[in-house]
């Protein structure tokens, strides 16, 4: 039998299991690899300037077009630049196989002089579904099948796999490849198992939801895994039940639809906040109750609801919440499920629930009138609403998809956006990281072949990965890039002005030309300073068929209203033990933010936090 | 009665420990320890633009300046991004504390699905020295000073802490006595002084050393820089013998004639200059890494090594004796001063050792090489204060080819071996630690371009002291992979650039530029 090196054997693996798309940055030790996969993996390989940039390319690929992607890199600081992207991936549950190269000795466990030898997987073990290592090339294609499968299966998640260079230079008989099943489609979208739910755990759901008065559907990212989002709109909108939707599952359901009660999460405002406090039934389907929103636990939410939580790990079952019916399965195939039982059965919606549907709907559309009222307002310089109106329009005429990044701009975005298809909308919300908009736009326009990608960023995320615009630019990406400009790093320069005397640390970016920065790389872009250049920048913006940025200056006093609600849920029992003379006095110096902004703050505590909504309650 | 929290009571322990500057990029958590930042007239927050950069510019302060200093980052999505920077702590041997809030204590380990949770220290864990999490505000100074003694004494590395947001946050009533309690004094408790030598050992290579004609020393780990017995620099000088400096060490005897025998890449890569270590008859190691050991093993490949005698602070980081083998414990700055009698001077194999470095450097520095006018320009206005930070193998081989004659404080080998693309924040973290020094940051385009959103905070902290020079800076050529215009972006981020002659070569700073 012929004989080939590990180098050969990693590239056929690669081809067999359906790996398309790989994802890495041109380094030592690394160049040979690379040749022998672009020749011979079937894969495309695409070459990012930096490690950290790679791994969230792969991300946003993989997130995007649900097909199998890879990251390689070298072996220390180059393998450990993989973690943030690797963590991202983690938090939300992606599929992504993390290739990197390691010492070829084994981990140094006396930790004496030779640093080098450290153990580099056990890095990765925190944030990865699986781990492993191969010091010979007859090990490679039995690991990596198992990395592609265990990032699959059940809970998906990044998996990892250290390589040393020895096994890729040494040589294995052919037939080790014979392991290997004829090769995966590199196009075929990653489905994860069908398993349906079993008959008691899926009637005591149906008999509580048709017992509930105030039901409510609260979809999370697994919908969207899961592709089920046709199948929720069905059951939501054929049976009346309104459905909210977690940060991840930002487009299960557009959000315009007449049974989504509107933005995902606190974006929603005070529909979100009295869905979760006044339903008494919640089918909770692929979502996992996540500090974002509050864990599922009251204050926020209602103290007497009756969950059905449905997901396919069962890990996730009364981590927070506890259930009163658990339902394992795939989300699609449940949400089926339950549509063919309450159709067999002939149910229609009581009349309860066309109120609390109708009650909900009044609130959402009052939320988005005094959302869309205040961005309009004659600021003097553009409201962070009004760009995000105008990135929502440019959106439905573009046919785009929207890649977020930053602190406060994804509430701005999520706010204001409009109805959105699942496969839309990409932020890293399990993290929250900053500053993977730019790879990520990258990996999202790759996997949406031509179609413009939209990547809307505060200014304090966007030159994370500034670099990358090189790459864009190269690879003549339609990727259209809003910055929102407000020169600070204004989420915690809010909280710097409500509880810490205005004092300033750390949160105040000078002003910066980011239309300059991007002409630099060669890529056309626009200054806005008046909210009367909105117009002519989305003209400008859609002229060019390539890259293109528009730099929007906004004024870093406003600040998006469900970021009140953020906060209290992530800093609980932490911003109680401030000093309160100190708290008094911040607010005090801090009333330069302006009558209209306090008011819009206060009409957000009054209905969303307290629930104080006589209007809509009373049907008016 | 005076009302604090965890986070001033941490801040304050750091300032007390000899803190001034953190690295970081704020999150909400650390609002309390920002906060009494801001409030502290000796310690200043330094905002790069992305996290992972954080951790590279506390390196090249710590490593340029001998001082402890933090890099910090937020829970969980800030934190990762430190990885990278944080291994090259680790693997240069650099005191860095890392800090990092957590999600509240009530809910981690295991966290609840918290947003941003994951378990960092864990983490941090396998290229730290000491990884802890602060459960309690009143613990927090006992765990500073317990992290910069592990972080500093014995071989120095990183270390890392985590402190969640409701102990930062948490109210502390505490009377001013009660205050002053919490906090430990360090000069009490952080042995820095010298480790004399093992008197036994130290005769054994005194005997050998005293015999050898043709001796070599090779230094690591950091040893002979200002976090590290500086005065080893002095001392080697003093002896005469050709110096080897791994990358951790570089610099140390820049420009000593007849002992700077260059960088161990050179020989690392040339199999001429290699040929030395054959007529080497003693080797001296003072401070063992991956990189000196890389040389040891490629010079014994296949022949009977002379003899080595092999110095180390930590008595566990030394082999068993053997034929040919002598390890002393002792601080290898000490154990050199006690052998520097025992040398006898030899000219002629000197110059030769230090002839055969440069001529391999100048053939390593590959193309550079046809930068050699940029460098000869450059090296007049290097001053003896000055630094000189080079990213990228032909950097350092162009560096050590060219400006190796021309005296400085201290020279950075950042050979991207291990860390990629590391000197634009770490030139911005020495440029922080010495303004009264000018950095020369020299630096391939590839390696430019993995932290190139930092010349922005160049420009936004007034980095006056910093010219960076790239001497394969791409012009743009549309289409082709990595042929941005770079002196645009650097102009679009606020730099001055100046193209060199007809390029390609680029010199690059904020505000008026040096004369080149």
């Amino acid at each position: 039998m012929a004989r080939i090196n590990g180098s050969q054997v990693l590239a056929q693996s690669i081809k067999a299991l359906g790996i398309g798309r790989i994802f890495t940055v041109r380094a030592p030790g690394l160049d040979e690899l690379v040749e022998v996969l672009e020749q011979e993996s079937g894969a495309q390989v695409f070459f990012a300037h930096d490690e950290v940039a790679a791994t969230l390319m792969a991300d946003g690929f993989a997130r995007r077009s649900r097909k199998a992607a890879a990251v390689l890199t070298g072996a220390w600081g180059r393998a450990l630049a993989q973690v943030a992207g690797v963590t991202n991936a983690w938090a939300d549950r992606v599929p992504l196989i993390a290739i990197s190269l390691c010492p070829d000795v084994g981990p140094d466990n006396n930790r004496g002089w030779n640093r080098a030898d450290f153990d580099q997987g056990a890095v990765f073990a925190p944030v990865v579904s699986w781990r492993g290592r191969v010091s010979l090339p007859e090990q490679i294609p039995k690991a990596l099948a198992k990395a592609v499968m265990a990032s699959r299966a059940g809970r998906m998640g990044p998996a990892h796999l250290d390589i040393c260079p020895g096994a890729l230079k040494a040589s294995a008989d052919e037939k080790v490849l014979a392991f290997l099943l004829p090769p995966a489609d590199p196009d075929a979208v990653i489905e994860p198992a069908r398993i349906p739910a079993d008959s008691t755990s899926l009637n005591q759901a149906i008999a509580l939801i048709k017992n509930a008065k105030k039901p409510l559907i609260f979809a999370g990212g697994g919908v969207k895994a899961s592709a089920a989002s046709q199948a929720l709109i069905a059951l939501a909108g054929d049976f009346g039940i309104p459905v909210a939707t977690s940060m991840s599952g930002i487009g299960a359901i557009p959000s315009d639809s007449p049974f989504c009660i509107g933005a995902p999460s606190y974006t929603a405002g005070e529909t979100f906040h009295a869905a979760i406090r006044e339903a008494d039934v919640v089918l909770a389907v692929g979502a996992a109750f996540s500090g974002l929103e509050g864990f599922g636990l009251p204050p926020i939410w209602g103290a007497y609801i009756a969950f059905i939580h449905v997901d396919n790990d069962p890990l996730v079952f009364g981590v927070n919440v506890s259930p009163q019916v658990c339902v394992f399965g795939d989300v699609r195939t449940v949400l089926e499920q339950l549509y063919q039982a309450f159709s067999k059965s002939g149910f229609s919606a009581p009349a309860a629930w066309k109120a609390w549907h109708e009650y909900l709907m009044r609130l959402k559309k009052g939320r988005k009138k005094r959302l869309d009222d205040f961005a309009k307002k004659n600021w003097a310089k553009p409201h962070q609403g009004r760009l995000a109106l105008a990135v929502g329009r440019f959106m439905i005429e573009q046919d785009a998809i929207m890649v977020i990044d930053g602190g406060n701009t994804p509430l701005y975005a999520a706010s204001y956006a409009p109805g959105l298809a699942p496969d839309q909308a990409f932020f890293p919300f399990g993290m929250a990281a900053l500053g993977g908009g730019v790879p990520y736009a990258v990996g999202v326009a790759l996997a949406a072949r031509g179609r413009r990608v939209m990547l809307v960023t505060g200014d304090g995320s966007f030159l994370y990965a500034v670099q990358e615009l090189e790459t864009i630019r190269r690879l003549n990406l339609p990727v259209t890039i809003f910055v929102n400009n407000d020169s600070a790093w204004n989420m915690i320069k809010a909280m710097q002005d409500s509880f810490f005397e205005c004092r300033y640390v750390g949160t105040c970016i000078p002003e910066t030309d980011y239309a300059k920065i991007a002409k630099g790389f060669g890529i056309p872009a626009m200054r806005v300073t008046k909210a009367a250049q909105m117009d002519k920048a989305l003209e400008f913006a859609a002229g060019q068929s390539g890259p293109v940025l528009v730099d929007c200056v906004t004024d870093c006093k406003n600040l998006p209203d469900s970021l009140l609600s953020f906060t209290l849920v992530e800093f609980e029992g932490s911003l109680t033990q401030l000093d309160p003379k100190k708290v008094l006095k911040s607010l005090w110096m801090n009333r330069s933010m302006g009558l209209a902004r306090s008011r819009h703050m206060a009409d957000y505590v009054r209905k969303a936090i307290l629930g104080i909504n006589p209007r809509q309650k009373r049907g008016l | 009665m005076e009302i604090s929290n965890g986070g001033e009571i941490l801040v304050t322990a750091l300032a007390r420990q000899g803190v001034k500057k953190v690295f970081s990029i704020i999150g909400g958590q650390m609002g309390t320890m920002y906060d009494a930042i801001g409030r502290h007239p000796d310690m200043e927050v330094i905002t790069p633009r992305s996290e992972a950069s954080a951790a590279l510019m506390a390196c090249g302060y710590t490593a340029s300046t001998g001082e402890p200093c933090v890099s910090m980052a937020t829970v969980g999505a800030g934190v990762v991004y430190e990885t990278a920077g944080l291994l090259m702590a680790w693997l240069d041997y650099l005191p860095v504390l890392s800090i990092a809030p957590q999600v509240q204590s009530y809910k981690m380990k295991p966290h609840q699905e918290n947003l941003q949770a994951c378990d960092q220290d864990l983490l941090f864990a396998p290229f730290t020295k000491f990884s802890a999490i602060g459960y309690h505000a009143k613990r927090l100074p006992q765990l500073v000073d317990r992290a910069l003694r592990e972080a500093l004494c014995n071989i120095p590395g990183p270390v890392h802490l985590d402190v969640p947001v409701d102990i930062l946050f948490e109210r502390q009533v505490l009377t001013k006595a009660q205050k002053e309690r919490l906090f430990v004094p360090p000069a009490n408790t952080r042995y820095q002084g010298a480790v004399l030598p093992d008197p036994k050992a130290a005769k054994r290579a005194f005997e050998i050393l005293g015999k050898a004609k043709k001796p070599l020393v090779l230094v690591g780990q950091g040893m002979g820089r200002p976090t590290r017995h500086k005065e080893l620099g002095s001392l080697l000088v003093k002896a005469k013998i050709p110096v080897i400096t791994s990358s951790k060490s570089s610099g140390i005897v820049w420009a000593a004639k007849g002992v700077d025998a260059g960088p161990a890449l050179v020989f690392e890569q040339s199999p001429t200059a290699m040929r030395i270590f054959n007529d080497a008859d003693c080797i001296v190691v003072l401070g063992k890494d991956a990189q000196s050991a890389k040389l040891l093993e490629k010079a014994s490949l296949g022949k009977t090594l002379p003899f080595v005698i092999h110095a180390e602070i930590d008595p566990k980081a030394l082999d068993a004796p053997s034929k040919g083998y002598v390890p002393v414990w002792g601080d290898p700055a000490s154990v050199f001063s006690s052998l520097l009698q025992a040398v006898a001077q030899e000219k002629a194999w000197a110059e030769k050792v230090c002839n055969a470095s440069a001529r391999a450097a100048a053939s390593l520095a590959g193309d550079f090489a046809q930068s050699r006018s940029l460098f000869d320009a450059t090296a007049p206005s290097i001053g003896a204060n000055d630094l000189i930070v080079a990213d990228g193998p032909k950097a350092c081989c162009a560096t050590a080819a060219f400006l190796g004659t021309t005296p400085c404080q201290g020279v950075f080998m950042l050979d991207g071996q291990e860390i990629a693309g590391a000197g634009l924040p770490f030139a911005i973290g020495a440029a922080v630690g010495n303004p009264n020094s000018h950095i020369y940051l020299i630096s391939e385009q590839r390696a430019l371009f993995h932290h190139l959103r930092e010349a922005a905070t160049a420009v936004c902290l007034g980095l006056e002291n910093l010219t960076i020079i790239c001497p394969d800076a791409q012009l743009a050529e549309p289409g082709v992979e990595g042929s941005a215009d770079t002196a645009k972006i650097l102009a679009g981020m606020g730099l001055t650039t100046r193209i060199f002659e007809k390029g390609p070569a680029l010199v690059a700073s904020v505000g008026l530029a040096r004369a080149i």
